[in-house]
């Protein structure tokens, strides 16, 4: 399958790329359980950055740390350089407008047809005439290759797969600056799913793009991501490209790319 | 410190977009040279919009288009030009794009505007409008009519089933539903009809008074209340309470898929989720009405004893000569009635949910809003009903 093309080594960003996510000594629990302790993690600018990790280790916490709907009770989250607990509100307000969010169903508002929703921070955010704003949701529509019709429909009408397309959609509507998925392959077919590893390369390339991604999908990681970031021992074990990775000498990194899966995978990639 | 990017956050905090887009355009004769300069990006393209329609018309014998002057583009401004380009292409006006760098050439290629028109949705005038809403809304009165017959069927064949084979009653789920609709509904029944009672006592006193006949506020307190009062409150009470909630209930599983999972696994919904509900309510809902009319009259004797000074003994006097079965039973029979209607319509909203979580929630008032009307309605014929056989 023509998915296995790696990321074009030229796209990406220098190793001294500066920084645009920067979190560190994260700690997080609910509870008793500590889901993440002493955790840092940098995304730099450019970059296409996978997170994986077992289940239950806090991928989505640690995304919605970022984002700010979880609080964490220690360490700093920084964005554009500035510390999200430190800055007024406004400001937080303008940054988060920087970055577009792909929750792992689309959350899509139900009682907005799916244009709408993509119209949604248009309406927001800018004033432009309604007939353009109509235009930009279709052009949007078109490019996460859902079908034109979709637009009138209410999400509830959609397949799982169609509404976390229109969830990208609205997500990249204000061609933001970063953009966090959440699981962005899972539940679409293998096809769709490599459409989409070309759509993020093709948007990355073309919008100067910073994405955060949390993934199960190996196909995903090899073809679209520069740096993979394992979540392991309640922190970030290890953040490299996956060559390097393989490398190291942790049992979930080594069933992970060297299980069934891995190694097809990575033989479908050399050969 | 890291460098911000090229859009401060910071400036582009109020609505009022900061950066600006604009458009230098220039005609030689026939020729059109359009120079789009400042940031071409989503929160600033109002103008340049504009701009570019009007420096296009009249129709130009050529364009040419320097991206040189550009300082950010994005997609939306990407597709602002594509516009243009295309419908340029579509009337066969030569055009040729200078100065753009390989990215600028990259988003062009990917900003494509979408072909078809996106019109404004065209819908019906006003009158022709009202007639369609009217007659949507009368077939869909009928066919939920149609459909909650159905559903009731489908219950009671169920039932019929589950009393032939009792080892099939689902007994943890029968009593949690009763501690829920019935145990914790006691102190807000007992409550209300409380006071309910007193207003009817003291409502009936004030009017007796000027007869010099209080004391007769007792009999009018026992018919108001055992015959309708007591049950109608409970029953209103239980249909806001439990109706809602086993809607929500029920609509989340379906939304979830809970609902599917039981059918393929071969299980009928109705048995596991329906008849515990139902029965539960049957079972407890006369009860709640016992202790509505036992609350009101307590509430009647003390409106009674602090207005007109009637003793609790002189109250109880009064009661028990007055008092008659029939009156009581009048009350309950009507209870396990009402208690199959709010069952009934509380399941049946929550299995016509789909898959969004507002559904659920329109689904709800829905059921509360019929619960009621059918409590209410059923309640009126049962009226007719006893005037008629001479009760």
């Amino acid at each position: 399958m023509t998915r296995s093309t790696p990321a074009s080594p030229g796209l990406s960003p220098p190793p001294d790329a500066p920084v645009v996510i920067r979190l560190r000594g994260i700690l997080n629990s609910f509870g008793p359980a500590t889901i993440h302790e002493n955790l840092d993690l940098d995304v730099r600018k450019g970059e296409i950055l996978g997170v994986i990790g077992a289940s239950g280790t806090g991928k989505s916490v640690l995304l919605r740390t970022i984002l700010g709907l979880q609080r964490q009770k220690q360490g700093s989250v920084t964005i554009f350089g500035a510390d999200m607990d430190r800055i007024a509100e406004k400001e937080k307000a303008a940054i988060r407008r920087l970055w577009g969010v792909l929750f792992q169903d689309g959350a899509l508002f139900s009682s907005l047809t799916v244009s709408e929703n993509i119209q949604f921070p248009l309406r927001e955010f800018t004033i432009l005439p309604p007939l353009l704003r109509r235009e930009i949701a279709r052009m949007k529509i078109a490019a996460v290759g859902l079908p034109l019709l979709s637009g009138e429909k209410f999400p509830a009408e959609l397949s799982g797969g169609m509404r976390k397309r229109a969830g990208l959609a609205r997500a990249l509507v204000m061609d933001p600056k970063i953009l966090l998925l959440d699981e962005p392959t899972a539940g679409l077919d293998p096809l769709a799913a490599a459409g989409f590893d070309q759509l993020l390369l093709t948007l990355r390339q073309n919008l100067d793009l910073t994405v955060c991604l949390v993934t199960h999908d190996l196909d995903t990681l090899y073809a679209a991501c520069d740096r993979v970031a394992v979540l392991a021992e309640k922190r970030i074990y290890a953040v490299d490209t996956i060559d390097n990775l393989i490398r190291l000498d942790h049992p979930w990194i080594q069933d992970y790319f060297r299980g069934p899966r891995g190694r097809a995978k990575a033989r479908a990639d050399a050969g | 410190m890291i460098p911000l990017p090229p859009s401060d956050p910071r400036q582009t905090a109020s609505v009022a977009p900061r950066q600006a887009a604009w458009l230098e355009s220039r005609r030689e004769r026939d020729r059109v040279l359009l120079r789009p300069l400042g940031t071409w990006t989503v929160e600033a393209l109002r103008q340049a919009e504009k701009d570019l329609r009007e420096a296009l018309s009249p129709a130009p014998g050529a364009v040419s288009l320097d991206l040189s002057g550009l300082s950010r583009l994005d997609t939306a401004g990407a597709l602002v030009l594509n516009k243009a380009l295309s419908l340029l292409e579509a009337r066969g006006i030569p055009f040729e794009i200078t100065g753009a760098s390989s990215v600028q050439k990259a988003l062009l290629a990917f900003a494509l505007p979408p072909p078809g028109e996106d019109g404004p949705s065209r819908a019906p005038s006003l009158p022709a409008g009202l007639i369609i809403a009217l007659g949507r809304n009368a077939q869909a009165g009928f066919e939920t009519a149609a459909r909650l017959s159905e559903f009731f069927g489908r219950f009671l064949v169920r039932l019929g089933l589950i009393l032939l084979q009792p080892r099939r009653m689902r007994l943890t789920s029968l009593v949690f539903h009763m501690d829920q609709t019935g145990l914790r509904a006691v102190p807000i029944v007992a409550l209300l009809t409380f006071l309910i009672g007193m207003v009817v006592a003291y409502m009936g006193a004030k009017q007796l008074q000027y007869y010099g006949a209080q004391v007769f506020a007792v009999n009018l307190l026992e018919v108001s209340i055992m015959r309708e009062m007591g049950v109608l409150i409970t029953a209103i009470v239980v249909a806001g309470r439990s109706s809602s909630s086993f809607t929500a209930q029920i609509g989340a599983m379906v939304a979830n898929e809970e609902v599917d999972a039981l059918r393929s696994m071969g299980l009928d919904p109705v048995d596991l989720l329906v008849i515990p509900r139902i029965l539960a309510l049957i079972l407890t809902l006369p009860i709640l009405v016992f202790i509505a009319d036992l609350a009101a009259f307590y509430g009647g004797a003390v409106a009674l004893r602090v207005s007109l000074d009637i003793s609790f003994p002189a109250f109880l006097t009064q009661l028990h000569s007055v008092a008659r079965a029939q009156n009581f039973l009048v009350g309950m029979v009507k209870a396990p009635f009402f208690a199959v209607i709010i069952g009934i319509v509380g399941c049946f909203q929550g299995f016509r949910a789909t898959g969004s979580a507002e559904s659920v929630g329109f689904l709800t008032t829905v059921a509360v809003v019929q619960a009621l009307f059918l409590v209410i309605l059923t309640d009126a014929l049962f009226a007719i009903f006893f005037t008629a056989i001479g009760l």
